[in-house]
């Protein structure tokens, strides 16, 4: 589904992103797991579509196609979703208006009519329950006045609206306590299925003790520096980055 | 002085000369005897100051030469009769009374047949000035600024027809009285009046909303009196023809533990300014003032808010917008006087502007004059372009770039709107479809 391949890329001047190599098929949940600075946002970003930063060698094929050339929001209509590590406040911006305009801008691009009312509203309550958020938060300003923790249970709500092939969640654990750690998980887990795929990036082992990843990385200096099975997330938990970073600068 | 405010300056006093021919030509028959006096008094004071000049500290920013010359002109010409079919027009577009309450002027004059007063509820008196006898007139008068800056004499000066709303002690008026005031883009000077008088603990919703096509010219005076414990919500809505010139002078008189909800919004007109005097004179009086300005093409929009805190524990807060793009020009004036003796005084300022183009200029100017130490003030102004990191994050949810910039353009300005909403959601939602239609093109 995603194929990333010697990915060079700049933030300003600076290169963050120094030769970056993965492979995601359908089905599959890869963590990013790396210090902090390593480059991760860097990648979600550059997966997205930001502005700001260049790329300055290697590639990105996205479901067979070359990704780096397309908008952000045509990224959005093929299926890649980006949830924020730091989800920003959008007042006056209606959350259901928002999640309305998106899906319908994805349904125009693919020739498919608007979505009828009663069917999203149904969609988006339904949603809602699962991400346990108040009905009221649908017709709050987007993020506007929630917490970190309801900002990004958002995050994933809107994720699940969306229905996206490839999810990339950037710290959507962070500063979660438990049980919104498992309400977010069970979001993620939801959406699981054999054509749709995940990349999550986080800091801590402990969401992966919810959402059982196929593949884990470590991203540090711009590469990933190692990657392995689920075994991987415990070691780094138990051990920190220190020998991972030793073993990659040894080779 | 720059050259070119000296040339203003020449016009405006050319224009001054023709404008007191205008007013010796004979006085106007259709005003009523009441007023001859203050006519006559306010034009004397209009000659002593003339128009404002740009050498004047509060007109820095804003020409009048172009009011100052169109006046000259309309003046000399009246219209002898409505354009009926035009006004029809306009006011079918308006958005249907909530409760029933509408009075019409056209060209500044009350047109009974187009009004509505019959929802009015007991305890609210609609006086049109035209039908006023000695007495009322007299005692409206009384209450009514008359001079207290050029644009009000020139206002009074040429004054036919105005309307004074009386909201007796105790009366709570859930219905908007609607007050529309339209031009029908013939040469007429207008100069609407509206007198406003909320009771002790009384409570009402006023809207003064300002239609019109074609190059009007407008001059509003509004005088707002809030006896003790009052509470009157204000909308002004400037909805003008983008040829016409508007200024507006409102000024309010708060009584102790009084409150005013004002909301100024300026969609029309190629020039308009607009002065907003609030007098917190009682203990505990209370304004919240929010406005929204939308200027496009080369138009320019400028409103200037004074606040005085006269007494103890007077609060204010004034949050005002402005969307200023293309070759347009916003000015935001917010001056707040904390005199000496008004301890505990809470004042709270906000400008905030979206600047959309290069060529779109704002100037924004906050003024503090505190002679007490046992005040809260804040005020803060930021003018910027949109925000990249809420144009990025709607795209990335699929929201096409021109969608989301525009998006955020509606969104930046419905957050004013919808302070509205609670008491009128009707208005609410004819405010957003307005704004909707006046946003810039942002798709670039
Ligand atoms: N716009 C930018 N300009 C310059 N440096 C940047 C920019 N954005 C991020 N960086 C730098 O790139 C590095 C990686 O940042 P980031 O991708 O956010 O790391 P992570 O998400 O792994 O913590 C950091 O050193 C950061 O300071
Ligand atoms: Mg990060």
């Amino acid at each position: 589904m995603l194929k990333i391949d010697n990915l060079h890329a700049n933030a300003g001047d600076t290169e963050i992103l120094k030769g970056l190599s993965l492979a995601i098929d359908a089905g599959e949940v890869h963590a990013i797991m790396g210090p902090n600075g390593s480059g991760k946002s860097t990648l979600a970003h550059v997966l997205a579509g930001r502005d700001g930063y260049e790329v300055t060698s290697g590639s990105v094929t996205y479901q067979g196609t070359d990704l780096l050339p397309l908008a952000p929001e045509e990224r959005a209509w093929h299926g890649i979703f980006l949830g924020f590590q730091y989800p920003i406040e959008i007042p006056g911006v209606n959350n259901t208006y928002l999640l309305k305009a998106a899906l319908n801008a994805r349904r125009k691009f693919h020739g498919e009519p608007e979505i009828d009312a009663a069917q999203f509203l149904r969609i988006i309550k339904d949603k809602a329950r699962m991400m346990k958020m108040d009905q009221s938060f649908l017709n709050r300003s987007v993020n506007e006045g929630f917490s970190g923790g309801e900002k990004k249970r958002n995050e994933v709500f809107q994720m699940a609206v969306l229905e996206p092939q490839l999810a990339i969640l950037d710290e959507t654990d962070s500063g979660l306590d438990i049980d919104a750690l498992k309400v977010v998980a069970a979001g993620v887990n939801a959406l699981r299925s054999k054509d749709r795929a995940f990349l999550l990036v986080t800091h801590y082992q402990r969401l992966l003790d919810y959402i059982e990843p196929d593949h884990v990385h470590v991203l540090a200096g711009g590469r990933i520096i190692k990657s392995g099975d689920k075994t991987l997330a415990h070691e780094l938990e138990a051990q920190g980055y220190d020998w991972v970073l030793r073993e990659a600068a040894g080779a | 002085m720059a050259t070119a405010a000296k040339i203003r300056d020449t016009r405006v006093t050319a224009a001054l000369a023709t404008v007191a021919d205008a007013f010796g030509a004979g006085s106007d028959a259709a005003a009523p005897n009441w007023l001859q006096s203050s006519r006559e008094k306010a034009f004397a004071a209009f000659l002593t100051t003339g128009f404002p000049l740009a050498r004047s500290e509060d007109w820095k920013y804003t020409s009048l030469a172009g009011f100052a010359e169109r006046s000259a002109e309309y003046l000399h010409n009246r219209p002898t009769g409505d354009d009926d079919t035009t006004v029809a027009a306009l006011l079918d577009a308006l958005p249907h009374s909530e409760g029933g309450i509408r009075i019409v002027f056209v060209n500044g004059r009350y047109r009974p047949d187009l009004s509505t007063a019959s929802g009015a509820a007991t305890g609210v008196v609609l006086t049109p000035y035209s039908t006023a006898d000695d007495a009322t007139g007299r005692r409206i008068l009384d209450r009514q600024p008359v001079d207290d800056n050029a644009l009000i004499a020139l206002n009074t000066a040429f004054l036919v027809d105005g309307l004074a709303i009386r909201v007796a002690d105790g009366c709570r008026v859930d219905e908007p009285i609607h007050v529309v005031f339209a031009s029908d883009g013939q040469p007429a000077a207008v100069q609407p009046r509206l007198s406003i008088e909320i009771g002790r603990e009384a409570d009402a919703f006023i809207v003064q909303h300002h239609i019109g096509t074609g190059k009007g010219l407008t001059n509003a005076v509004t005088g707002i009196d809030c006896a003790e414990q009052a509470h009157l919500f204000f909308v002004r809505l400037q909805d003008e023809s983008t040829q016409s010139i508007h200024v507006a002078n409102q000024i309010a008189h708060m009584a102790t533990g009084s409150r005013l909800d004002g909301i100024s919004i300026d969609f029309g007109a190629q020039l308009a300014r607009n002065d907003l005097e609030v007098d917190l004179s009682g203990e505990r009086a209370h304004a919240n003032l929010f406005g929204l300005f939308m200027a496009s093409g080369n138009r320019h929009v400028d409103n200037h808010l004074r606040v005085d805190h006269r007494m103890p524990n007077t609060s204010s807060m004034e949050n005002y917008r402005g969307i200023v793009s293309d070759a347009a020009r916003g000015v935001f004036n917010g001056k707040i006087i904390v005199h000496p003796g008004a301890d505990g005084t809470d004042a709270q300022m906000s400008n905030r502007n979206l600047l959309l183009s290069e060529r779109a200029e704002i100037d924004t100017k906050p003024e503090l004059e505190i002679y007490t130490d046992d005040v809260k003030c804040a005020h803060g102004s930021t003018t910027g372009r949109l925000d990249a990191n809420s144009i990025f994050y709607l795209r990335a949810r699929g929201i096409p770039e021109a969608d989301a910039r525009m998006m955020l353009v509606a969104a930046f300005a419905q957050e004013i709107i919808d302070h509205v909403r609670s008491r009128a959601p009707t208005l609410a939602t004819y405010l957003s479809h307005r704004m909707s239609q006046q946003l810039p093109d942002v798709t670039q």
